[in-house]
């Protein structure tokens, strides 16, 4: 199953997730009840990041983090539309850049019954996360992210989607949008925005037309 | 505010961002706006690489191993071999021959 390829990255990741909250001071039991209800590789990155400058900046920060599920939710709803609200929510639940992909990548390639395949990539998604934050918890500090490339992992991640998704008219003018959107967005952003208004501005610029 | 109290906060907030217009979708008739809305997950991850790339902690950062990895990464995916595993192998080894270069 295509989700099963992003088992190693996600691993890696969860694995230093749980390593770096326990080392920011977070409990075991917190750690991994983080993992379970948040289930945001970005938002519990930045959460534990900001913890020593106090619950606004991180609550702020992982607002700005979660704008951009909404244009997610709007495509994927829209195409979802004719499923039970049940369903639907509990789709919502592992709404993440990587099964967003997956599922709307196969949608182009002809999938017919989208919800079952998404249901499966968020099982597999994210019962790898939940058992990377238990391991990281129990071998934490033994554990180097720069040996293992952690750094490099999402980047790639990133990479790969975005290959996935390069298929169409005005892909050229989306990605230059963005990649320009997104220099402007570092030079003048805090962090937490950077990402949520680049994405916003390159698809405004380069999505008007298509 | 406890961190407990903090994460259930940010679980809330991120679970609506997902759930919002899934729970009641929106029919997007503009064709503008459609346009926009299709070219976001595009834009979204070629944002989310550049920035994992050129400014990980929020400003702009020479990572030269990094910045090896992404290149490859992408080098690999014009090349056709789209697969997620490829990509990532070939980026990382990149990244780790400019680390021990480095």
């Amino acid at each position: 199953m295509d989700a099963l390829v992003l088992v190693p990255p996600i691993f890696a990741l969860g694995t230093a997730y749980g390593a770096l909250a326990i080392d920011a001071g977070l409990s075991s039991w917190l750690t991994i009840v983080t993992s379970v209800i948040v289930v945001s590789t970005a938002a519990q990155f930045t959460a534990i990041s900001l913890l020593t400058a106090g619950w606004l900046p991180v609550l702020v920060a992982c607002t700005g983090l979660a704008v951009r599920h909404v244009p997610m939710s709007a495509t994927l709803g829209a195409i979802l539309k004719h499923e039970s609200p049940g369903v639907r929510a509990a789709l919502s639940w592992v709404l993440v850049d990587e099964s967003y992909g997956l599922t709307l990548n196969r949608l182009r390639d002809g999938e017919i019954d989208p919800v079952s395949y998404k249901a499966a990539a968020d099982l597999v998604l994210y019962g790898s996360w939940l058992a990377a934050t238990v391991t990281g918890v129990l071998i934490g500090p033994r554990l180097s992210p720069d040996t293992i490339g952690t750094e490099a992992i999402l980047p790639l991640l990133y990479v790969t989607l975005v290959a996935g998704l390069a298929k169409g008219q005005a892909v050229g003018r989306v990605v230059i949008a963005a990649l320009a959107a997104t220099v402007a967005a570092v030079a003048i952003l805090p962090s937490a925005w950077q990402v949520s208004v680049a994405a916003l501005c390159g698809a405004i610029a380069g999505g008007r037309g298509r | 505010m406890s961190d407990l109290i903090l994460f259930v906060v940010v679980a809330a907030v991120t679970y609506a961002s997902r759930a919002v217009f899934m729970i009641r979708p929106r029919e997007i008739r503009n064709s503008s706006r459609a346009g926009v809305l299709g070219a976001f997950p595009l834009a979204l991850f070629v944002s989310l690489a550049a920035v994992g790339t050129i400014a990980p902690s929020g400003s702009f950062a020479l990572n030269l191993p990094v910045l090896a990895a992404s290149l490859v990464g992408v080098a690999i995916t014009f090349s056709r071999r789209r697969n997620v595993l490829v990509v990532m192998g070939g980026g990382l080894i990149a990244y780790w021959l400019l680390t021990w270069l480095t």
